[in-house]
């Protein structure tokens, strides 16, 4: 049974690794030119090429995101661009463009990917990406797991699917309401998600009605094999490393579950779905992966995030009893915290000593500030409460 | 004389629309139009009719819509069904996609491509043109200066320009409306719509069986701007009156078909006319400039690729700890930009690693400690090197 690769944002250099060593088989990455999260910390070159080497080590893949619509202005630092980035070890260019699909075939050998901006919801729009040189197309959220076998099919060509994260209510490339009302791109990284405002109707009524839930896709893993789906995409390069390692984590394990024993993972199902209730979301749905998304998959009555666990803090590395960890949130010395582990879902409690990086010892530490505590602690365990 | 294209939404608007020079009348129907208002289902004698009376280059179905490979064969056997492919000789598609499938189901048609956004540089819009298109309407976010690139670059581009009209801001495919109130999706709905965050700005919503699609608080209005309009040469202008009313399409059509010879107070007095009729302000949008590209983080940040290292903990009474992704010697001197915009520069000396043990040859993605610490560096900040 042929599992399909679990494909995990990787919003900077440190959540790329994260998202590697919590079960993702590539990582999409950017930089700070031609990608959609301007926002996001993005890579330098030298950043993309260590980490390329780190994924490949593992036989992990990373992906690159191109996947703004280019102005003209563009087009002139594309090739350049395009040039400085073929040595650098990249395993797929995510292109929405057609037009810097076809730049990208001409001036590097690295793979294409249509990405999901272009909208593609049939084997036409797939033969013509292919026709273009793209191996993979990334299929609009509107379209079915059914649907995806259908254009595999008929196209020959491997498909990816998102299975989890944030939702356009629009088709994604579809929207220009930022652009419009803002002044900011939504289609180039300015997105000021418009749709997630509430709205006053002609009619009185005040709801946010385009305010879509995220996708949650682990209950249809079964689907996304037996529709022979290639890769599977987890949103979210603009959110928080624990957000990434928990999902990568979660759809490890189903994945992994299913395709070792399909009755395992129907008996761990429900309590995966728990672990991704965990962190901050704004409720769940299928969208269109099953049947086409109705108002179930719209959060009208907006209350914020819901989620049970505030990510504190990342374990970079531990040496002589100790672990050195990069601060999210205050943390106090004598504080009780929980961490969850590259290879272990469960929650596990840790009371938390506080050394500075000096070793003398801490009453607290700040957001942002790099700590010694005791206890080896695993690298990249992250602590929770 | 410009040619103007423009969508027909009643066989009775033959009778004025067959004064002027038309490139291309654009029917909407039903069965595969995802922006209809009024879902009129014509009859292959009534697009006839219009046809003969108008005497248009082309005749085009529009096929506007990002459609499921299932919904592509109900549209193919419904055209030839109704033989629909004999009465139109053009399909005026949105999705790429829709010209392959054009090509290999109706190679007698010619296609229009109207991609509503994207497609705003000399590649993507050359990839257009390869794959078929016989025309291409260009999206409402590109600026005159741009088209005149286009003009300059691309050898007889067969460009049209969308000159007056709604704009459509937001294609879902979700039906927002008929899902809030569980009305019958087959029945339009239209409502118009404020986000209490951008005050003052009445948005459209305009529901149909085929998704959900919102408007801009004004109309594309590019009479105003006639000479740079007419600057850009001969290509066909696109009128959109869908939505509005047939007195606001006839203004419209006779302002753009009299545009290059009529005065200012000509001008004035038909964007008036337009404004009253559709309640909505007329302004150019896009079309004169686009600043979307500007943006407040791009000022005074090093270039990304000029980085070579960041600040990974700043703690009074503790180390200053940074991290680089490069190989780097000691004593190098670094600048710190920091996140508020000032910036440090200092050496890289007494440099020590987590163990308190001297480092000579900083290695990359190594976190590196300085003991004494740096005063003026900020948490966050970026390290390039010192010109």
């Amino acid at each position: 049974m042929t599992k399909p690769l679990i494909v995990a944002p990787g919003g900077s250099y440190e959540k790329a690794i994260i998202a590697l060593n919590y079960g993702a088989d590539a990582v999409y990455v950017a930089t700070n030119q031609f990608s959609l999260r301007k926002s996001a910390s993005n890579f330098t070159l030298a950043e993309l090429e260590s980490l390329c080497e780190i994924a490949h080590a593992r036989k992990k893949k990373v992906y690159l995101a191109l996947n703004i619509f280019f102005h003209q202005s563009d087009i002139d630092r594309a090739i350049p661009f395009l040039a400085s980035i073929q040595g650098l070890g990249i395993d797929a260019l995510i292109i929405s463009d057609l037009g810097v699909c076809a730049l990208a075939s001409e001036h590097t050998t690295i793979p294409i990917h249509a990405s999901t901006q272009a909208s593609i919801m049939n084997e036409y729009s797939a033969a013509l990406w292919s026709s273009m040189g793209a191996t993979r197309v990334v299929l609009a959220r509107e379209t079915s797991l059914a649907e995806s076998m259908a254009i595999k099919t008929a196209v020959g060509v491997e498909t990816e699917v998102f299975i989890h994260g944030a939702m356009c209510s629009s088709f994604s490339g579809k929207c220009t309401i930022s652009n419009v009302a803002s002044g900011r791109d939504s289609n180039r990284g300015g997105c000021i998600q418009s749709c997630r405002h509430s709205y006053q109707l002609s009619n009185g009524d005040v709801t946010y009605i385009m305010n879509s839930k995220d996708l949650m896709g682990l209950g249809l893993v079964p689907d996304y094999f037996k529709y022979r789906v290639d890769a599977v995409k987890i949103e979210g390069r603009m959110k928080s490393a624990l957000y990434v390692a928990n999902a990568c984590q979660q759809y490890r394990l189903a994945i992994d579950a299913f395709a070792d024993d399909p009755g395992l993972f129907y008996e761990k199902k429900d309590a995966l779905k728990q672990q991704l209730s965990r962190v901050s979301n704004r409720g769940f749905t299928q969208a269109s992966l099953a049947r086409p998304a109705n108002e179930s998959s719209i959060s009208y009555d907006w209350n914020g995030y819901s989620s049970s666990h505030q990510f504190m803090g990342i374990v970079v590395q531990s040496q002589g009893g100790k672990s050195l960890v990069s601060t999210k949130q205050p943390l106090k010395h004598g504080e009780v915290v929980s961490y969850i582990q590259p290879n272990n879902a469960d929650l596990c409690s840790h009371t938390v000593q506080l050394q500075s990086l000096l070793g003398h010892p801490l009453s607290q530490a700040s957001p942002n500030q790099w700590v010694w505590i005791d206890g080896a602690l695993p690298a990249h365990s992250l602590l929770v409460q | 004389m410009t040619m103007l294209s423009t969508y027909v939404t009643h066989p009775n608007h033959a009778h004025w629309l067959k004064s002027y020079d038309i490139h291309t009348l654009i029917i909407d129907c039903p069965f595969c139009s995802v922006r209809s208002h009024d879902r009129y289902d014509w009859g292959n004698d009534e697009i006839e009719d219009v046809q003969d009376k108008c005497r248009p280059l082309f005749m085009a179905l529009n096929l506007d819509g990002l459609y499921s490979s299932h919904e592509l064969q109900v549209i193919e056997s419904t055209i030839r069904a109704r033989a629909l492919d004999k009465v139109f000789n053009a399909f005026r598609v949105q999705d790429p996609g829709m010209m392959v499938w054009a090509r290999a189901k109706f190679p007698d048609i010619a296609i229009q491509f109207n991609p509503e956004t994207g497609f705003q540089n000399t590649a993507a819009i050359s990839s257009a043109f390869t794959r078929g298109a016989a025309i291409m309407t260009l999206n409402h976010e590109t600026p005159c200066s741009t088209i005149q690139r286009f003009q300059d670059a691309l050898p007889q581009p067969a460009l049209e320009l969308f000159v007056q009209g709604p704009i459509c801001i937001q294609y879902s495919r979700r039906r927002f409306l008929s899902d809030l109130y569980q009305f019958d999706p087959n029945l339009p709905i239209r409502l118009t719509a404020e986000d209490p965050e951008l005050p003052h700005r009445t948005f459209t919503f305009l529901n149909t069986a085929f998704g959900h699609f919102m408007f801009a608080q004004f109309h594309r209005c590019l009479a105003r701007s006639k000479k740079k309009v007419i600057a850009l040469g001969s290509m066909p202008w696109l009128i959109d009156a869908r939505g509005v009313s047939e007195d606001y399409a006839k203004v419209a059509i006779n302002l753009y078909a009299n545009l290059a010879t009529a005065d200012d107070a000509t001008i004035d007095d038909g964007v008036r006319q337009l404004e009253a009729l559709s309640n909505v302000p007329q302004k150019p949008g896009f079309f004169l400039s686009n600043q979307t590209d500007v943006d407040w983080r791009d000022h005074d940040v090093p270039k990304q690729n000029d980085k070579i290292g960041r600040v990974l903990s700043v703690k009074k009474d503790d180390a200053l700890l940074i991290e680089f992704f490069v190989e780097i010697d000691k004593g190098t001197v670094v600048t710190c930009w920091n996140p508020d915009g000032t910036t440090r520069e200092f050496v890289l000396d007494d440099c020590v690693d987590l163990d308190g043990g001297s480092v000579e040859r900083i290695s990359p993605f190594v976190p590196l400690m300085l003991p004494k610490g740096v005063t003026g560096i900020q948490s966050s900040g970026n390290l390039v090197r010192c010109a």
